[in-house]
Parts: C-alpha cells; structure tokens; sequence
C-alpha cells in the first residue's frame, strides 16, 4: 500500500492527540475521584446516579427527623416521667396519709394543699412547650391547651375534660354537649421514610411517625360511670376536696382509682420508651441505608484506583512511545540517507 | 536510410528537456507535500511517434526513428470515486457533529446533565423543596420556616427559568452560526462556480478537450477542496461536464451548472423555526445529511410533540423547551392546589362553588412585572406570586395558632413522592418532578451520545477514505526522492549521448580525410 506523507503525518497527530486525551482523561478520573460527571458519557449510570442522589437526599432528611423526633420525645418523656412521680406520690404517700388516723384535721389540710400545689405542677408539666409546639398539648401552637376553669375544673383547649368523649369511629375527641371536634387536637405526622400516603390531606397513619400527643390521652377526659372525673387533675381536686372535707369514703374511692390510672399512666412511660426504640431502630436502618446509597454511588460513578494508576502509567508510557515515535517517523525520508 | 547529421542531439535535447521538467514537478510535489488540498502530479512523456502517412511517397521511417521523447503534459493523479466515497460520509459526520454540538449545549442548559453530582439543578432544586418543607413541618406556624419554604420556591424558579434562558440563548447563537455558515455555502457555491467559468474558458481545455494530460491542476485542487468543504454543509452530487466543469446537485437540487449558482436564504419565524430556502424556487432546502441539516433538525426539533411540518420529529430545542414549559406548569399546578386558605375557624375555605380556596403560591409574571395565576404557564413566566410577594413569606402558613402541618406534607408528597402526570403536546410522562427531570436529562444524555457516536463512527470511516484518497493523491517524499535521483540520472544519460554524439562528429569532421593533408 502507497502510505502519502500527508497520511503518515495525519495518522500520528491523531495517535498523539489520543495519547494526550487519555492522559488527560485519567488526570481527570484520579483528581475528581468520579469515573464520569457527563451524563452522556454513560446515560444509564448517570441517571441511576440521579435517581440514588434524590434518594439519598431524602433519607438524610428523614434522618434529620428522626433525630427531631427524639430530641422532641426526651422532653415528652421527662414530661410524663415527672408527672408520674407526682401520682406515685399522691397515691402512695399523702392519700395513705390522709386516710391514716394518726393524721388531724390540720395534717388533711396541710396535705391537701400539697396536692394543690402538686396538681398545679401537673398543670405545668401538661403544658410542657419544646420549640413551638405543646408536647402533650396535640396541635396548638400559641395557646398553653390545658387551662383551669373559673369552677376549678380542668379545660382542654377550653373545653371541660369531663364532658369530652371519644368516637370510637373516627379517632377523634368531641365535646358532649356541643358535639362538636375538639379543636387544636389535630395528629401531627414526620416523615421518617414509611412511605408516606395521604388520603386527601390527611395522613395515612402507618405511614408516618405520629409526633403529636393529645392531652386527653395523658390526662384523661370523661367522667366513670359513677361520676368521677377520668381525669387526673379533676381528680386531684376531688382528692384535695375529700382531704379538706375528710371525706375518707371518697378519697379511698379515688386512692383506688389513682392506682389504676397510675398503672395506666406507665403505660405511657413505657410506650414513649417503645417509640425511642422505634427510632433507634429507624435510625440505624436510615444510616445504613445511607451508607448502600453513597457505596452505590461509588460503584456507579467512583473509579477503581488501582485500575486507574495503572492506566495512569501506561498513557505514560504510551505518550512517551508515541512522542518517540514522532521522532523517529516524521523527519526520516529517502532524503535523508542520500549524500 | 538517411539521418540527418544531428539528428541524436535532438533526442538527447528532448530528454534533457523531459528530465528537466520531470524534476520541476519532482520539486513542485515535494513542495506542496503538506498543501492542503494539493493532488501530486506527473509528467506525461511518450516516445516521439515517427509516420510517413503524410509523405506523398512511400518510404522508409527508420530514418525518423529514435526521436526522442514527448512530454505531453503534467497530469494530476486523482480518483473521483473515491472523492465521493470520501464527501458522502465527511457528510454524514459534519450531519452528526454539529448536532452533537448544539445537543451538548442544550445538555448544558440541565446543571445535573452537565454534572451528575451537581445540586443546583432542577432535582437538587426538588431536593431543596422537600428539605425546606419537612424543616417547616416542624415548626408549622413561623414565619421563619416559611421563609425557608419560600426561599426553596424562588431557587427552583430561577433554576426553571435560568433554563429557559439559555435554551433561548443557544438558539439565538446557533440561528446566527446558522446564518453565517450559509453566507459560507453561498460563497463556497460561488467560487466553485467561478472556477467552473475560469476553467472551460482555459486555452488548453478548450482547444483539446480531450487531452486528458494537461489540465489546469491547481485550479481543479482548488475546486476540489472547496467541494470537500460543500459537501460538510450538505449531501452533494458532483457530475463532470466534458468541457471540464462540474455541475453539483445539493439534497437533489441542481445548485451549480457551469458558471452560474444557486444560492440559500434563511428566515426566522416569531416562535423562532428557521427557515432555510433556494433562492431560485423559494422552496425549503431538503438535505438527508451535512451540517446545515443538523441545524435545521436541532434548532426545529419538537419530537413526538410535533405540530407542523416546520418542525422535525428530532429532539432539539423546541422539545426540552416543551419538556421544561411542562416541568413549570405542573409545579405551580401541584403548588397552587395544596395549602388551602384559612375560613379564620381553622378550616379550609370554600369558595361559592363548593371548592377549597387554595393558596396561589406560584404564578405567571406579565410584561408589566405583575402576576397573574390566570395566565398559561411556561418556563420563561414562572414566578412567585404576588401574593406570596406581598404578604409575606408567612402567607405559606395555614394556620398561625394551631400546628397543622398536613397541608405542607401533601405538598411536599405532591413534588417528591406522589406520580404525576406531565402532558406536552404529543407526549405525556408520569412520575414524581425527579423522575421526569431524569427521563428529561436522559433523553438528552442519549440524543448526545447516540450523535457523538455516530459522528465517531462516520468520521473513522470518512478518515478511512481520506486515506485511501491520500493514497493516491498525496505526496510520497521517498517516491519523489527516487525519482528525483530517477530524472537526474536520466538527465546525466543524456547528457552523455551529447557527449557521444559530439565525440561520432569530432571524428566525422575533424579526423576523417586527415590522409594526404
């Protein structure tokens, strides 16, 4: 075959262009750490690339909650924790107390002041507020939602506790006598990564973690089938009544009661501790999710380093070569052995 | 026989001539080894051809024989089917090229496209929705948090509209490269055309059009090249006229007969298609490959969104500026219909129609800088309302005394997880705003790197043939080293049967008849 010079010259230009292409392209892999950034370098990478980013973008989100939601739990549990100390003590020690003969009427009095100050430090607790939000308050956001009415008795978002009931069928609270929702008791959901559904614009409970607590279901609502509040602040007014009154029949009634609903109330402790687990569970599922994400995003788009100090060499050498190459090649004609 | 007394010098003269003009082109090939264009040439020589047909007796022509040698012309050494071969795929790959080209700068106008691992694109933009909304689902009632929210809104609209831009900009620039690469065919058509005349009108082609070794070489290299060049701007014919012009048909059209030419116009319309017309019919110029085609497919390709025979079934620029008109429609519809106003009893509010009252988030801005909710969406008018502008950043808010975060989380459901549906004109997508950015910036990805291949591909095998034409057109420096070394020996030869022949005459004249002087 007749090779004209201009293709010899053409040939190694390209060669020598390709040799600095690939040196340069491997400078690049090895500096970026990236295979490739250029989607239509490799279309199917990159847009699996994309898609793993957005998932990893919304998981380190649902991480970020998940911490909120714990941080904003320990309050609810400190919260609950010391309010149940406050039962345990009514409970065991000033209704015992009270009921115990060796106790006066000036030692009922004294230990019925002690439960008023006790059930206005339950107030407080009730009313516990984390950033902007109630923690055992359901939804409101400016209103304190546990109050005392002028008769004494406990409002929930002014409403009385004793005349709120629960539909069994939809899940919510309504004032008896007005049957009307309770306002401000609205569940407040987080997405932590369940899967989050709506049904119109409500949430799909098992699909998001439910931050919110109502109040009722700390506190109690309602009256028992003999009247008596459900309630524990209306019942530590009762108790405090029975004790300035020394009505003794009563408040053995409510000591009863009171162990119940102390009972109950671990109840709350214990189902805050299984939603700490929860999370403790969702959150090392979300960080391990985030680590198969970000070791996907390496296998997708990382470069093997081994594979790339090697090919780092070898466009060396190859460059080299081809420089040589030039060297030998071009100049060299028939012309230059001649005398 | 007879023979004339310096008959052997005449052919020892013709020699030294012939050798003489060999080793001009020897010089001449070796000088233009690396001229563009340049077609290596060569002596044309033949033995003088001796006859007695013209004599009015018969008689002997062994007496003329041995003449010497004719040079009959410098010829150029050239394969035309090989020039075609070459123009048909330099075709196709300038076809390739300059599509590749204008779709890496539409790529371009996609920040994710251009960097997988960047995030101030569309999807790092969807990203910063959600992380804006789920940090305000945890404070629902502060204007603080809603400003975040709104903030997240600006920064998708401006990546929208940044896009949109430049889209815009990338047409504007390649509708003006456009209109200078056909002033650059006109001119290209021209000279062709014009050599065309230079050459029928040449001394030599004309009186022996049939002499097929003299031919005006340079001017036809020139030619040459320039057709090369034609033939990246458009699929072209060439077909060879006996008088040593070329006519060349261009997408089928005859564009260039002897020394006239067509010429192309190009038009823009208001929605910005190209027009690119033959002046002489003012019918569209029809191309199957070449540069001008890419343009014209790129700058009026809308896909399967198709509405006109101006616009081509490629996906250029009209179809991602669809794509991303879509992409703004949707996200102000899915905007605008999720936080509904607040009745002031912490319900939703019901217009006279029985329908929620939403918020209008997003909106269309007017010539005069206001919004307007009413008005068709695009990427180019997308904006924050003006209700959200003039109320505050808390207008996101639904309720300010109660935490009712469900509005904010169906939004953020809306733009992250729920599918849409996103309808252009032929076309419809459905999935979440990422999704159909993915499948956006995939399709690009694809059409650049479907272009890029086939371009590769075309250019190997239009390398391939320029080789081959080089193989026989171009400059052999050790081929014209011999013969350089070939002529100066044949010239020496000569040179030494003058010596001869004067040395047969020394003896003729000087030393014959010496006896008895």
């Amino acid at each position: 075959m007749r090779v004209s010079d201009k293709t010899t010259v053409r040939n190694y230009l390209k060669y020598l262009e390709q040799a600095k292409t690939n040196y340069a392209e491997t400078n690049a892999r090895i500096a970026s750490g990236n295979r490739f950034v250029r989607i239509s370098y490799d279309v199917s990478a990159g847009t699996r690339v994309l898609r793993t980013r957005t998932d990893l973008s919304k998981t380190q989100e649902y991480y970020d909650n998940v911490k909120s939601i714990n941080d904003g739990l320990s309050v609810t549990e400190d919260a609950l924790k010391s309010i149940n100390d406050i039962l345990s003590d009514v409970q065991s020690k000033k209704i015992t107390k009270a009921m115990s003969d060796s106790t006066g009427e000036a030692g009922r009095k004294a230990l019925a002041n002690e439960v008023k100050a006790l059930k206005e430090e339950i107030l407080q607790f009730a009313n516990t507020k984390y950033g902007n939000k109630y923690v055992l308050g359901g939804s409101s956001a400016k209103i304190a939602p546990f109050s005392v009415g002028t008769d004494g008795k406990l409002l929930y978002n002014g409403i009385d506790v004793n005349n709120i009931i629960y539909d069994n069928t939809d899940g919510r609270y309504y004032d008896k006598l007005t049957n009307k929702l309770v306002p401000m008791d609205s569940d407040i959901y987080a997405d932590i990564g369940l899967g989050l559904r709506m049904v119109g614009s409500d949430i799909e409970s098992d699909t998001a973690f439910k931050v919110s607590y109502s109040g009722l279901e700390i506190l109690g609502f309602g009256e028992n089938s003999d009247g008596m509040p459900n309630n524990i602040f209306n019942m530590l007014t009762n108790i405090e009544k029975c004790m300035r009154d020394g009505d003794m029949e009563t408040l053995g009634k409510y000591g009863d009661i009171l162990i119940e609903t102390t009972d109950s109330f671990r109840a709350l402790l214990t189902d805050i501790g299984a939603k700490t687990n929860f999370l403790d569970t969702v959150e090392a599922r979300i960080n391990s999710n985030i680590d198969s994400y970000k070791n996907q995003l390496n296998n997708l788009m990382g470069i093997n380093d081994a594979e790339e100090a090697k090919n780092q060499t070898m466009n060396d050498y190859v460059l080299k070569a081809v420089l040589q190459m030039g060297s030998k090649i071009l100049p060299v004609t028939l012309m230059d052995f001649l005398n | 026989m007879l023979r004339s007394t310096f008959f052997g010098f005449e052919a020892a003269k013709t020699a030294v001539f012939a050798n003489q003009k060999s080793l001009d082109i020897v010089g001449n090939n070796l000088a233009n080894t690396e001229t563009k264009g340049y077609t290596r040439q060569r002596v044309e020589r033949a033995s003088i051809y001796t006859t007695t047909y013209s004599s009015r007796i018969a008689s002997s022509t062994i007496g003329q024989a041995g003449r010497g040698v004719e040079t009959l012309g410098v010829s150029q050494i050239r394969d035309d089917f090989l020039d075609k071969c070459y123009r048909d795929e330099y075709s196709l790959a300038s076809y390739y090229g300059k599509s590749s080209d204008i779709l890496n700068d539409v790529l371009n106008v996609f920040p994710e496209a251009m960097d997988i691992t960047d995030s101030s694109g569309f999807i790092g933009g969807i990203n910063k929705l959600y992380e804006s909304i789920n940090k305000y689902i945890q404070e629902p009632t502060l204007d603080s948090e809603a400003n975040i929210v709104k903030s997240a809104f600006l920064n998708m609209v401006q990546v929208i509209q940044r896009a949109d831009q430049q889209l815009t900009t990338v047409a504007e620039r390649q509708t003006m490269d456009l209109g200078t690469t056909i002033d650059r065919v006109n001119e290209v058509m021209n000279q062709i055309a014009h050599i065309n005349k230079i050459i029928a009108g040449d001394a030599t082609v004309v009186t022996d059009p049939s002499n097929e070794h003299f031919r005006p070489n340079e001017l036809l290299d020139r030619r040459n090249l320039l057709l090369d060049e034609l033939a990246g701007y458009g699929n072209i014919n060439v077909i060879s006229q006996a008088d040593g012009t070329v006519d060349v048909e261009m997408g089928g059209k005859l564009v260039i007969n002897q020394g006239e030419c067509d010429a192309l116009t190009m038009s823009k319309d208001q929605k910005g298609y190209v027009d690119v017309d033959w002046r002489s019919s003012g019918k569209s110029v029809s191309l199957t490959s070449g540069s001008l085609l890419g343009y014209i497919n790129v700058l009026n390709g809308r896909g399967n969104n198709a509405q006109s025979n101006k616009e081509t079934p490629v996906q250029g620029i009209p179809y991602y500026r669809d794509r991303i008109n879509t992409f703004a429609a949707a996200l102000v519809k899915v905007a605008n219909t999720s936080i509904p106003e607040n009745d002031g009893n912490g319900n939703p509010k019901v217009g006279a129609d029985g329908k929620i009252e939403y918020k209008i988030l997003l909106s269309a801005k007017k010539g005069d800088g206001t919004t307007d909710s009413s008005l068709p969406i695009t990427a180019g008018n997308i904006a924050i309302s003006d209700e959200w502008n003039l109320n505050g950043p808390g207008y996101f808010i639904f309720s300010r005394a109660e935490n009712v975060e469900n509005y904010a989380q169906k939004l953020s459901a809306r733009l992250t997880g729920e599918s849409n549906t996103f309808t252009s004109y032929g076309e419809s997508f459905q999935g979440n705003f990422s999704d159909y950015i993915i499948d956006v910036v995939g399709k690009v990805g694809t059409d650049v790197s479907f272009n890029e291949g086939r371009r590769d591909a075309a250019a190997t095998v239009s390398d391939d043939f320029l080789s081959q034409r080089e193989a026989v057109s171009g400059v052999q420096q050790d081929e014209e080293t011999a013969d350089m070394l070939k002529y100066q020996r044949s010239y020496q030869a000569a040179a030494r049967i003058m010596t001869v022949m004067d040395e047969l005459l020394e003896t003729l004249i000087n030393k014959i008849g010496i006896a008895g002087r």
